[in-house]
């Protein structure tokens, strides 16, 4: 058995943000981060994501905007004077929960797009693009390929800082962006140029390694469209200001979000990797 | 039939009064080779880019006069075309390749073209075996090493059997090594091949062998000399050092390659005595020391046992090959990594200088990012910048600002790689400034692979491999009879003998 | 990301009630027997309490204060007769309980505490075993003209959601924080959650996660980490 062809990868990714972003029931949200984590176990090969620390920032951002700006809820952690401007009154934990229900969505999120960046090679991105969507594709080719490139160069910088005998925090966050920011915009003109200077663009492209269909894509794509049906007819919710703990969902649901794991099912099975199309 | 022509080019980048090439007519013929040379910032690049078209389709800016490439006008064809007929390969090992891995980086040119499949493969199994590196058709290529990477980037656009090969300074971030393997790679394509090839390079001695002509900048906008490689060699600039001691004892032919040399100074090599060793000076007091240092990165060693002292007013180089400990003993002694074993001292300040010097400027001008150390001694010509962006300064001017900036009043200075993409111009103003520095009383130790700037620089040189330091002395001691790290008038003389100026020739007559 | 942050962030603050001219909540009552008494209280202010809905209700009532904790309530419409001298003994006591949708859920704070907004609805049961649930209702069914209470199962009547179709109290206007979520309401077609009936979920959870669990195991053994 082959690898899976990149559009299955991309069908399945689409229905797996699709579920990660709507479902909001802690139960699910649980049960979607297993079926992300195995896939990913069994799909990546030698990538690690050396970001991950941002991406759980990122995903504890949206408790602390809650926390911040809602005053509702009746389980409350502390009060500050009411007087303060927009943070004064009862700090809730109906606040926290929400804004973790919806961290939680986009720490899913981040996963899928970390399983898909293992699995899908910018070549058989830009090998599906038609042609008016060349540059398109390339801006996502750029961004692929930068992030964690700017990620890396941040903690360089980070540590060459500190060696100028410069405080890190808040202030001094600017020194750390900014040349970040700089390189990579210089990274970003010279990977235009390097295409340019390839002739990407210039006419039709043909595809280097040939479009394969199998059972497999087939069985994934199955599943992925189960998951995608049952995530748009029956969407979870989670209200914490209505009510504290999570509903159960249905056992229905439950098990039509399985299917979404299919991928790796199918690479356990298989004797070659994930990568392996031709 | 020359494949390329320049006519009358003149160019002046967007923005500015100055033109970088003012009138420049040439031609070239198939199957040449041509250096380009000249400081940094004199115009070696725009004039590379002018052959592919990035200029002035990419850049932008005034261009007159005509550039024609294998029939086509680079004023009328867009980049992409030009890219079929002239392949290009970058400075930067990371910064050119578009995909993840080598088979797919090498497919893609031959995609573009929209070339038909049983073709495309064919194609990449041919370049693959030219260039020698069918063991890495899966990798990663961000798994591989910088010589890799470079002729990973060279077979990426040899793909579509272009009829030049345009490369700018392919060999300035890769260590002797690596850039023995890709100038290699280079000279059997060109003799199996007939590629025309225009190449800038500093290291010019590497690649005197088998260039045909050499294009010399001195300024941007002054006129480009276009001469043979004796005659411009001969007339200075940037030249290996055989040539300095050639010009010096009046040899004729001026000699090339080091077979021409030996040949030339087969009466000075019997004649000539042993090198003098220099008295060690009094020993000076201790600044900074690592004994017995051990460190690891997720299980693999990158030092064992490493011990190393630095004295004040002392410079010290550290050399050895690719993944040998350098940059990892530099940032124990920086205080950036705890060793597992062993322990570091330090006395006063230490500062370290990274190999990307871009990690360090962020600030709007150069005032502000060395205003940290006011009244410091500045390296030559930061004061003048200034007013200046940093980021629009060319690399060496960069190098220093971030020197002045980083380790502008420190008593230990630790560098890490500075002379990768200096001209020598630039490398003897960093060792000139970098000696004020030793004897003001800073302890300075610098992990470099250049050969012949650590025989001018250096008081002390240690050698490193396998995350232990093996070889300490004098530069005399340990840069002599050794075929990785003796200088080029070593490997011509020995006999302790390193730098051209410093050989005794007979007097005339 | 941070203009979306802010956006979100308003929207949840201004998601928040807006004044309407009558609110209504609704009250249910389960003695001890069985009967079932229900009320419907309406209220020009934004909110009021739990306590205040009892008050208003008209229903007879005993209560007890308890220092900084508020209000304990010790007798509601008679019952018990008498009211024991501490209020709440050992034996049965006046479980307090929200309506949350299609559920009741049990309170976690006494009746002075509990704020109830237009729309929302309290529940009383007077019963010694704990985690106890009451009939399913809605405000409409207990404010309109006198009918039987609809006591049918809840999974095929007509779920309206409980927010009633003026101002919505619950911050679930905040479109751009919610992402693709149309309804934040828990699912129409989630059954109300009895200690019975959770079985099922649950283990098909469990199991799923289990399952999982060895796959990934095979996995990683087989490719190594």
């Amino acid at each position: 058995m082959t690898g899976l062809n990149p559009l299955t990868w991309c069908a399945w990714a689409l229905a797996a943000i699709a579920a990660a972003l709507v479902e909001r029931s802690p139960y699910l949200q649980l049960l979607l981060l297993a079926i992300l984590l195995t896939v990913w176990i069994a799909a990546r090969h030698d990538r690690s994501i050396g970001y991950w620390r941002a991406v759980l920032a990122l995903g504890l951002l949206p408790i602390l905007f809650s926390l911040v700006f809602s005053r509702f809820g009746t389980h409350v952690l502390f009060r500050l004077p009411k007087d303060l401007p927009v943070i004064g009154g009862a700090w809730t934990l109906e606040a926290a929960l929400y804004g973790a229900s919806t961290g939680a969505a986009l720490l899913l999120a981040m996963l899928v797009f970390a399983v898909a960046q293992s699995t899908l090679r910018t070549a058989d991105l830009l090998a599906v693009l038609p042609r008016p969507l060349y540059r398109l594709g390339t801006l996502v080719a750029l961004a692929l390929a930068l992030v964690p490139q700017a990620l890396a160069s941040l903690q360089a910088v980070s540590d060459t800082r500190r060696l100028r005998g410069l405080r890190s925090g808040w202030r001094t966050a600017l020194g750390l962006l900014l040349p970040v920011l700089l390189t990579t915009l210089e990274r970003a003109l010279q990977y235009a140029e390097s295409l340019d200077a390839r002739g990407f663009g210039s006419q039709r492209r043909t595809r280097y390694r040939p479009s394969r269909w199998g059972l497999a894509d087939g069985l994934v794509l199955l599943g992925a469209t189960v998951t995608l049906a049952a995530t748009i007819l029956a969407p979870s919710g989670y209200d914490p200001y209505l009510q504290l703990a999570p509903t159960l969902p249905q056992t229905a649901l439950i098990g039509l979000l399985v299917p979404l794991s299919f991928p790796a099912w199918l690479l356990a099975a298989s004797r070659r990797h994930a990568l392996d199309h031709v | 039939m020359p494949l390329i022509t320049f006519e009358r080019l003149t160019f002046r980048y967007p923005e500015t009064e100055q033109p970088v090439i003012a009138d420049f007519s040439a031609t070239i013929d198939p199957g040449h080779v041509i250096l380009v040379r000249g400081p940094s910032g004199s115009g070696k690049s725009t004039l590379l880019r002018c052959l592919n078209g990035l200029v002035p389709h990419s850049s932008g800016g005034h261009f007159s006069g005509r550039v024609v490439v294998d029939g086509l006008d680079t004023r009328t064809t867009p980049p992409r075309q030009l890219g079929a007929h002239v392949g290009f390969v970058f400075q930067h090992p990371d910064a050119q390749f578009v995909l993840e891995d080598v088979e797919s980086e090498l497919a893609f040119g031959l995609e573009n073209v929209g070339l038909p499949r049983p073709l495309m493969r064919k194609r990449v199994e041919e370049v693959l075996d030219q260039v020698g590196i069918a063991g890495l058709r899966h990798r990663a290529i961000r798994t591989l090493s910088g010589g890799e990477r470079q002729r990973v980037a060279i077979a990426a656009t040899l793909v579509t059997h272009p009829s030049v090969l345009a490369l700018d300074e392919p060999t300035s971030q890769l260590d002797p090594q690596a850039a023995e393997d890709v100038l290699h790679v280079l000279a059997r394509l060109v003799g199996e091949l007939g590629l025309t090839v225009v190449i800038a390079e500093h290291r010019v001695e590497r690649i005197a062998p088998f260039v045909d002509r050499v294009f010399t900048l001195t300024a941007p906008g002054a006129p480009i000399a276009d001469a043979s490689p004796r005659v411009a060699l001969g007339g200075g600039g940037a030249r290996p050092p055989i040539v300095d001691l050639a010009v010096r004892a009046g040899w004729d032919p001026i000699p090339i390659t080091l077979g021409e040399a030996r040949r030339a100074a087969a009466d000075l090599r019997a004649t000539l005595g042993q090198a003098a060793m220099a008295d060690r000076d009094s020993p000076r007091p201790s600044t900074a020391e690592v004994a017995g240092a051990a460190f690891s990165y997720n299980g693999t060693p990158a030092l064992r046992d490493a011990s190393l002292r630095l004295h004040g007013g002392e410079i010290t180089v550290l050399m050895g090959r690719n993944g040998s400990g350098k940059t990892t003993l530099l940032k124990v002694l920086a205080g950036l990594l705890s060793p597992l074993r062993g322990h570091v001292t330090r006395q006063g300040t230490v500062a370290y200088v990274p190999q990307d010097a871009d990690t360090l400027l962020y600030a709007p001008t150069v005032r502000e990012e060395v205003k940290d150390h006011p009244g410091s001694m500045l390296p030559l010509g930061v004061a003048d910048w200034l007013h200046r962006y940093p980021r629009d300064l060319s690399t060496g001017e960069r190098q220093r600002v971030a020197i002045a900036a980083a380790a502008g009043r420190a008593d230990v200075v630790l560098l890490d790689e500075p002379t990768r993409g200096l001209d020598p111009d630039a490398k003897r103003s960093l060792a000139a400034y970098l000696r004020v520095r030793a004897d003001a009383g800073a302890s300075i130790l610098i992990a470099t692979h250049d050969v012949e700037w650590a025989a001018r620089a250096a008081d002390r040189v240690a050698l490193m491999s396998e995350g232990a330091i093996y070889a300490e002395g004098a530069p005399r001691t340990v840069l002599t009879d050794s075929l990785v790290f003796a200088t080029q008038v070593n490997k011509l003389l020995g006999k302790g003998w390193l730098l051209p100026d410093e050989v005794p020739l007979p007097s005339p007559g | 990301m941070a203009a979306v942050g802010l956006v979100g962030a308003a929207a949840v603050v201004l998601g928040h009630p807006a004044h309407a001219a009558v609110h209504r909540a609704g009250l249910v009552i389960e003695h001890a027997s069985g009967r079932l008494v229900t009320r419907c209280v309406t209220f020009v202010e934004d909110h009021i309490s739990g306590f205040a809905l009892i008050q208003r209700s008209g229903l007879s009532y005993q209560a007890q204060s308890y220092g900084s904790m508020g209000q304990a309530i010790c007798q509601v419409d008679g019952e018990p007769s008498p009211v024991l001298a501490n209020c709440l003994g050992t034996g049965p006591y006046w479980q307090y309980l929200h309506r949350a949708g299609t559920r009741w859920v049990p309170s976690q704070l006494g009746a002075s505490e509990w704020i109830l907004h237009d729309g929302d609805m309290d529940g009383w049961h007077y019963t010694d075993r704990a985690g106890q649930s009451l009939p399913a209702f809605t405000v409409e069914q207990i404010c309109a003209p006198p009918s039987r209470p609809a006591a049918s199962t809840p999974s095929g009547s007509t779920l309206q959601p409980t927010a009633a179709p003026t101002s919505s109290p619950s911050p679930s206007s905040s479109p751009v924080l919610r992402g693709a979520v149309p309804t934040v309401t828990p699912t129409p077609s989630a059954r109300p959650a009895s200690p019975s009936s959770a079985a099922g979920p649950l283990g098909v959870l469990g199991g799923s996660l289990l399952v999982l669990a060895g796959l990934s195991a095979w996995n990683l053994l087989r490719r190594g980490p």
